[in-house]
């Protein structure tokens, strides 16, 4: 059967109605990994024995009769910091690079139940703090589409992978546009769902209030089926809530009558100018759908990024002091001597740079004397930010600009430290706030995909998935990376 | 305290006092590049020294979290895959460095 032409619904369908067996297309995919992800390097670690006899049990299923889940067999990738029963789960880091998890996170259990098969775990910036994969322990994703450029971070293994056919369907997680940010860079479709949308109970943490897990897929309508099968409350974890107004098959509406709001903030002075251009075209193509926008600002989204990072930052320093090499994890190579002297030497020994500089960032912001002026003001800020866009959402939709304000960059000129964090800009508003938000692909510039984005209020989810339909329909993209399967 | 002021890198003492809080210890380099680093990145921070915010209540997170009580029964995993992940051990039992 010739998968590359066939959508995840037409495989589905074939799977189902036995056209194909789930085995036939998961060895189909498996091969395409070992061909050609050497150069991608989109996984850590791929599970194909545990794939293929999942595969099996779905086939015998079909053979028994019996419904299949929602997944109908469809293999999924899944980001390496999410946790996997008996699958090792290493956050891209040294210092987990062993760690095998003894329980599925919430996700994966959902995703397995509605027959989803786990293929195996993708790369990452290391304890997902970046936006390159260049922080990966074991080494950067490869940009599908050219050489030697960055398939945006931290998810970058999942959209990578989705972007090759080296994955239908892959969970990411976005803690400041870690999904969206290779989704936009990879030419795919990303989604970061509503604040407590998804249970975070398995995903390793980083910074726990901003965090979510999200779906990445090749268009709208895959990540719309992937969230519908990993959304809703669970008892592990006490932010997750009961969703009130998600919608997810409302995929067809037209736009007609929908406003959208364009904050020029999100089109600032670093915005670069292919980035600006195509931007605008892919508005023009909205207002053709039905849509109609309106320039506006949102002042206080310029205290915003350094909030963001002051509160990611202090999340981190605090939820990764749990890696004292005691319990799990790398460790130093005795346990003669004091607690802290060797604690401190199985870190730094296990840390990669960003995250020794982020935890150092963190204990800064809250040790005393500085806590008021850098934590707690950044939780006002956060609060200013999140009355700012409730009070927007009274007139508006939804909220449109670029995922990103750059095209993906070489990873031999990586921005510094600082300069990294700012191109996070357009993508952290909806962590601060809570917001669902979807990045779609809009067009190329320089051989390179960027992407559009959108946020919508709380569990407005529908409203972003019919806005970036009815855009992905009327823009009908040709995204095939070259050797892509 | 010059804290909006500061464009330079921090000081070794402060650099030290940090990666102490973050139980880190680190090389010379490593110590020269991060307090060049952290020093920028601490100003950078200071930009929202101008907000004025006094008044508002702090999100420390967006939705109301309430209490979950799961039904009281015993939830466990299995003991042997937690030990094999165990760096340092003597028999079952986890062996730590010590603490005084």
């Amino acid at each position: 059967m010739d998968y590359k032409r066939l959508s995840v619904t037409e495989i589905r369908e074939a799977i189902s109605s036995r056209e194909t067996s789930c085995e036939d297309y998961v060895s189909f995919v498996l091969e395409s990994i070992a061909k050609r992800d050497k150069k991608t390097r989109s996984y850590i670690t791929v599970d194909a024995e545990g794939a293929i006899e999942a595969a099996k049990a779905v086939d015998a299923k079909v053979r028994a009769g019996r419904k299949l889940g929602k997944l109908g067999g469809l293999p999924v990738a899944i980001k390496d910091n999410i946790c996997t029963y008996g699958i090792r789960t290493t956050c891209a880091s040294k210092i987990l690079e062993r760690f095998v998890p003894p329980y599925d996170a919430t996700a994966v259990i959902r995703t397995k139940s509605e027959d989803g098969i786990i293929l195996g775990k993708t790369n990452m910036d290391e304890f997902a703090m970046g936006n390159s994969t260049a922080t990966s322990y074991f080494g950067p994703v490869n940009n599908p589409w050219m050489d030697g450029h960055t398939p945006g971070g931290s998810s970058g293994g999942s959209a990578a992978a989705v972007a090759m056919g080296l994955a239908p369907l892959a969970l990411g997680s976005d803690t400041g546009g870690s999904v969206r940010c290779p989704a936009s860079f990879c030419g795919v479709v990303g989604v970061k769902p509503t604040y407590g949308l998804v249970s975070r109970y398995g995903l390793i943490a980083y910074a726990s209030s901003l965090e979510q897990i999200g779906p990445i897929g090749k268009t709208v309508s895959d990540c719309a089926l992937l969230l519908d099968v990993i959304a809703g409350p669970d008892s592990r974890d006490s932010t997750s809530v009961a969703p009130t107004n998600v919608n997810l098959s409302a995929l067809k509406r037209e736009l007609k009558g929908l406003k959208v709001g364009v904050p020029k903030e999100w089109l600032g002075e670093g915005t670069q100018r292919p980035v600006t251009r195509t931007f605008w075209r892919a508005m023009d193509k909205l207002s053709e759908v039905g849509a109609t926008w309106t320039e506006i600002s949102v002042d206080s989204l310029s205290l915003s990024l350094a909030a963001y990072y002051i509160i990611a930052m202090a999340e981190a320093s605090s939820n990764l002091a749990r890696y004292d090499g005691v319990r799990y994890g790398l460790s130093h190579e005795t346990t003669a001597g004091d607690w802290n002297a060797i604690y401190s030497k199985t870190r730094s020994n296990g840390f990669g740079a960003e995250v020794k500089r982020r935890i150092m960032l963190g204990s800064y912001v809250l040790s005393a004397g500085y806590y008021e002026a850098y934590y707690l003001k950044a939780q006002k800020i956060r609060t200013l930010l999140k009355n700012e866009f409730a009070r927007l959402l009274r007139k508006f939709d939804l909220f449109a600009g670029p995922t990103m304000p750059v095209l993906p960059f070489r990873f031999d000129k990586l921005p510094s430290p600082l300069e990294s964090y700012r191109i996070d800009v357009n993508t952290i508003a909806a962590n601060l706030t809570g917001l669902p938000a979807i990045s779609v692909p809009a067009g190329f510039a320089e051989g390179l995909p960027i992407g559009l984005q959108f946020h919508a209020a709380p569990f407005r989810e529908d409203l972003l998935f019919t806005a970036a339909h009815a855009f992905e329909s009327a823009a009908d993209l040709r995204m095939l990376p070259p050797g892509a399967s | 305290m010059s804290r909006s002021k500061r464009k330079e890198a921090i000081s070794t003492q402060e650099l030290r006092r940090l990666a102490s809080l973050a139980r880190l210890s680190l090389t010379p380099s490593e110590e020269r590049r991060l307090a060049r680093e952290i020093g920028e990145i601490v100003s950078y921070f200071a930009t929202i020294d101008s907000a004025k915010v006094e008044r508002l209540e702090a999100s420390y997170h967006v939705v109301e979290a309430e209490n979950i009580l799961r039904d009281d029964t015993r939830e466990s995993f299995d003991a042997d895959s937690i030990l094999k992940m165990v760096p340092h051990k003597r028999g079952r039992h986890v062996k730590a460095p010590r603490v005084f």
